[in-house]
This record gives C-alpha cells, structure tokens and sequence, in this order.
C-alpha cells in the first residue's frame, strides 16, 4: 500500500484516532489509573456531551461556517428543561418538545442571518449567544429553579450493555449522521457547498438551504447535548454551556475539519472529543495545575492543525507519484 | 489673515467628508442615545461626573478595539487579546515586585504583550495557521501561563506610583482618558497618514495584489499581531493600576469579543480592508453608553445582554444592507 493509500484510509477515518490510541497508551503508562475499565466508561461518559454538541459544529464547519450560539443553546436547554420538568416524570415530554422547538428556531434564525443577510457566521452566532444568554437570565431572573425527575437522569447516569446511556446516544447520533452526510443527496450538497459555495449554486444546490439545515442540526446536537447534561448534573445551572462555546469547535478542529468548510467528518470529529477529553481526564489524575491544563490545550489545537497540514501535504504527494 | 481663513475652511470640509457616510450613522446612533438616556436621567447623565465614568469604563475596550480594527482590517482576527491583557497584568506585578522600579515594570510588560503578540503572528504567517484557530489555541496557552506564573494567585502590587495612573488627573480628565485619547491619536495618525497604515488597507484587500504591488505581506502580519499584542498590554497596564493586582484570570470575561462587536459596529468588514479607527472608538462609545445608560435607568442586567447581542446583529445587518446597495 502506497503512503497515499494509507493516509487517504486515515483522513476518511480520522487520524485522530490514532492520537487516541497514543495517548491512551502513554497515559496508561504514565499513570496506570487511566487503564482501568471504569476509567474509560468514565471518559466515554464525559466526552459524550461535548461529542454530541460537536457533531452538529462539525456541520456546520462542514459549510464554512462556525456556530458559537451552541453554548447558548445549552444553556438555555438545561434551564427550560429543568424548570418545565419540575421534578415530575409526566413533564418530560413537554420539557423535551419545548427545548427541541427552540433549538430549531435558534437554528433557522442563525442560518437565516448568515444564508439570506449574508453575516458572518462568527458575528451572527455570537450576537445570538449573547442573546441567548440574556434570555437564560430573563427567564430564571438569576435564579434558575427546577430540576429533573429521577427517570429523566436514567439517560444521563444509566448504563446499558455496560456503556452509559450517553454514550449509546452518542453513537447512536453520529452514525445516523455519518450516513447522512456520507450516503445521502444532502449530504453530497453539505460537501459541496462547504468546498465552494458558488460552484455548488451554479450546480443547482440551494445553499440558503444547505445552510439553514446546518444551523438547524448544530443548534439540535447542543440541545441534545444539553438535555443529557442535564439529565446527568439534574439540576440546572447558568454556567453549564459556557465551556462548549470553544471546546466544540476545538473537538472538531482537532478532528481535522477545514474551517475553510467542505473538509472534514463527524467521524473524525467523534475522536476529537474524546482526545480532548482523554487529555483533560489525564492531566487531572497527574494532578497537573490548571496552568499547564490550558497551556496544553492550546499547544494541542495548534500542533494538531499543523499535523493535518503536514498530513494532506504527503497525500498530494503521494498520489503524485 | 485672508489666507488664514481660506486654509481653514476647506481642512474643516475634508474632517468632516473624512468622517464618512458610515461615520455618520453610528454619530446619529449615539446622539439617539444620548437624548434618550439624557431625557430618562436628566439628573445624572449629562454631569462630567457621569461623562467621565463613561470614559472610564470604556478606556480598556477602546485600546483593544482600536488594535482589534488594524488586525481586522488586515483580514485578520485576534481572539487571544483578553488572555494577553490577563497575563500582561501578570508580568507587570511580577516585574515590579522584583525590581520595584516602575519604568521597567511597564517595559517588561509591554515587551511581554509584544512577544505574544508576535508569537501569533509568526504562527499565523509561517504555519501557516487560520488566525481564528491560532488565537484560539494561543488564548488558551497564555491564559495558562498567566496561571502559572503564581500558581493561578493573583499578586498584589504594592506602591503608590502605580496607583496614581488609575487615578491621578491632568485638567479634569483622569490619566486614564489622557492615555485612551493618546492611542486614539496614535492609531488615527498610524492609519491615516503612513505608508504602512495605507498598506494594511491595501492588504486587507486583496493580499495577492498587495503581495505583487512589492508589500512585504508576511513581516507586516507579523507585525500587526505584535502591535495588538503591545496594545493589550497596555490595556492591561491600565486594569492593573485599577485593581492594583496582577490577575491571571483579568480579560477572561468576553473582552475580546466585546472588542470585535466594537471594531465590526464602528464598520469593519470581517473580509478586511475596511473600517476606521474614528468608527471603532464610536462602536465603543456606543457600547460604553448604552451599558452606562441601561445602569441609571436600572434596566436588569439580564436585559442588557440581550440588547447587546441584538445590537450587534443589527448593526452588522444594517452594514451588509449598506455594502449590497454600494454594490459591493
């Protein structure tokens, strides 16, 4: 097999995956902790929620675009949903519909204001995370209220086939949207209007649609990961989504999507959020400070773009010979 | 005396053409502001006292959205400002605890902001790397250091000299607001009337074309992220003599996106090659009367998310409007 072949294999799998797999070895090693099984089911818990929101952000960075209202959205999610369940199962299904309604109209509203106005993706999502925000602490006057019903934090605590119920829904999400975007119409167009927009408009796409289903589906991913969050914390808290505002585009990025769109899979972006993850699980147990925490994190972002640089230039290369 | 007058009138015209069509839409905007404020508090709102505050609260935003408009207007973006500003607060306290001379405390600071500064623009030019992913990850890192430099404590900063630049007074106007007017004039005079200042322009708008027109495109980056850096710093030299602390954690709370929201409402093109520093300064004063006026009037802090964030939607839709019918 030709270095072209092999590298060709990883970028359609994910080289982060191999990152993974590194890490684990070396943290395994380092710290013997990290091997036990409990450990893993731990991390697999905690990585499904910044998975979940970062398998919408990957389509969205898919189109060229960027959506930093997820963290809003989360937020959002968590205090609605606490404070319509109330602590009673039969609000549940309410809860859910309502938080769900929402999302999708933050959707279309961001994929309206970069699609039809012409926004920038940044700016839109980011006067639409503030607003967002605000909404949060309009809604709970500062004071968020509420909580979950013991059967709703079954999602975010259970376990199944030995894996937590995130974790399954995880999967369960980005399979469905691997298919998607691998196997369907729509998911050709998503590439297409990502790689260039103006080609895929004069194929007769429409990318005012394209766009507005990626805003749609990046605001329902971090309503779902918020509503598993919720289930897990069961209590709501206006500090929850700050964290995702960055960390699913940094999930994605080291994944190896383009932030130039058109680049990219939800399958890659799935080991990003457990790299991350991983890596922020492994310096807690070496009890590393936050300092270094940070410093590690960011080093990481940009040693894993320049790693995907230098990887898709040997694919050009090898293919040339 | 005749000659006087005859060079006199057509320089007022050319100020008042410079300002711009866009200029004048954020001018209305504040005035609008003004008068309504001014009418809900009569009592408070117009007195130096409050002018002063406004100006006060706004000296930090304005040097980082000034600095923010050239990165911008380059077609770049510097989302690490914040970290910088948190971690230059850092290298200030500690330089002055070790040398206890003022001077050098400031130097060492702005020569850290420079540094950070120009370790993003070395990554973005020679990685080369996507400036929002580079800030990106760099925002993290120099947070990080900040943390560590004392552990993620903040260290106090003993002494008077420091103190009296937060909150010693020149004619009136705190030393602050003499500082923010300095840069202010810096930065206008940098745009306006260098080559330098021309060319980011020239870049911002088409990088091939200024590359081709013999504009070394790669060493100017370098040193736009160095200015902003250096900037930063200076933004943090201010906080620290507020606070009189290094804080690791200073700047963390959305700073550099309230200077973006700025640098975009004063009419920078996010595509580069657009905007003004005349324009940025009106964003701030915007943003620093709006948060003024919606505290005397004690509209809910929770309110005053939301009209910021629908503030900037609508200031950038009104902008692409303008842009579409200039068949841009």
């Amino acid at each position: 097999m030709s270095p072209g072949r092999v590298s060709q294999i990883l970028s359609s799998f994910g080289a982060v995956w191999i990152a993974v797999a590194g890490l684990y070895v070396v943290s395994g090693l380092l710290s013997p902790a990290m091997f036990s099984t409990g450990q893993v089911i731990n991390i697999l818990q905690v990585a499904s929620f910044l998975g979940v929101i970062a398998a919408g952000q990957t389509i969205v960075i898919l189109t060229g675009g960027i959506d930093l209202s997820q963290a809003g959205v989360v937020t959002l999610t968590n205090i609605v949903a606490a404070s319509l369940m109330a602590g009673l199962s039969e609000n549940i299904p309410l809860a859910v519909g309502m938080v769900v309604f929402l999302a999708l109209a933050v959707g279309a509203i961001n994929g309206l204001l970069v699609a039809a106005l012409g926004i920038t993706p940044l700016i839109a999502t980011l006067g639409m995370n503030s607003i967002l925000f605000g909404a949060a602490l309009v809604y709970t006057g500062g004071a968020p209220s509420g909580g979950t019903p013991a059967s709703f934090q079954w999602v975010g605590n259970g376990a199944l086939f030995g894996l937590p119920v995130p974790t399954l829904f995880w999967i369960a999400l980005t399979f469905l949207l691997l298919v998607m975007t691998r196997k369907t119409v729509w998911g050709r167009r998503l590439y297409a209007t990502g790689a260039n927009p103006r080609a895929a408009g004069m194929m007769g796409v429409s990318t005012l649609r394209i766009d507005l289903s990626a805003y749609m589906l990046s605001s329902l991913t971090a309503a779902f990961g918020g509503l598993l969050l919720t289930a897990y914390t069961g209590s709501p808290s206006l500090g929850i989504g700050n964290q995702f505002m960055l960390t699913s585009v940094a999930a994605v990025v080291v994944g190896g999507a383009a932030l130039t769109g058109g680049a990219g899979s939800v399958l890659a972006t799935m080991g990003g959020a457990v790299f991350i993850t991983e890596l922020s699980s492994f310096t807690n147990i070496i009890r590393v400070s936050s300092g270094t925490q940070l410093v590690v994190q960011g080093l990481l972002i940009l040693v894993s773009v320049l790693a995907y640089r230098v990887l898709s230039m040997s694919r050009r290369t090898g293919s040339a010979i | 005396m005749t000659a006087d007058i005859t060079n006199v009138r057509p320089a007022s015209r050319g100020w008042f053409s410079r300002i711009g069509a866009q200029n004048v839409s954020l001018l209305i905007s504040l005035v609008v502001l003004l008068a309504i404020f001014g009418a809900l508090r009569p009592d408070v709102f117009f007195t130096p006292r409050n002018l002063i505050n406004i100006g006060l609260a706004v000296t930090i935003l304005g040097i980082l959205a000034m600095a923010q408009t050239v990165v911008i207007v380059s077609g770049g973006l510097d989302i690490s400002v914040g970290s910088i500003v948190g971690l230059s607060t850092m290298v200030l306290a500690v330089a002055l605890q070790e040398t206890g001379s003022i001077p050098l405390g400031i130097l060492a600071c702005l020569a850290a902001g420079l540094l950070a500064g120009a370790v993003n623009g070395l990554i973005i030019v020679y990685g080369p790397v996507n400036a929002v992913i580079a800030t990106l990850g760099t925002m993290s890192a120099f947070r990080g250091l900040a943390y560590l430099m004392n552990n993620g404590n903040s260290i106090p900063i003993v002494g008077d000299g420091l103190r009296l630049l937060g909150t010693g007074t020149l004619l009136g106007l705190p030393f602050a607001i003499w500082l923010l007017i300095a840069v202010m004039a810096a930065f206008i005079v940098f745009t306006r009337e260098t080559i330098v200042g021309r060319n980011i322009y020239a870049m911002g708008g088409n990088p091939t074309v200024a590359r081709l027109a013999g504009i070394a495109v790669h060493r100017y980056q370098v040193g736009i992220y160095a200015m902003s850096g250096c900037a930063a710093a200076i933004a943090g030299i201010v906080l620290a003599s507020r606070t009189m602390s290094g804080q690791p954690a200073s700047g963390s709370q959305g700073l550099e996106l309230e200077a973006i929201t700025a640098a975009i409402l004063g009419g920078c093109a996010l595509q580069g090659g657009k905007g003004t520093i005349v324009g940025a300064m009106l964003g701030v004063l915007i943003i620093g009367v709006l948060n003024n006026g919606m505290i005397l009037t004690s509209v809910p802090t929770f309110y005053q998310l939301l009209a910021k964030g629908a503030l900037l939607i609508l200031a950038v839709i009104v902008q692409e409007r303008q842009r579409t019918r200039n068949g841009e």
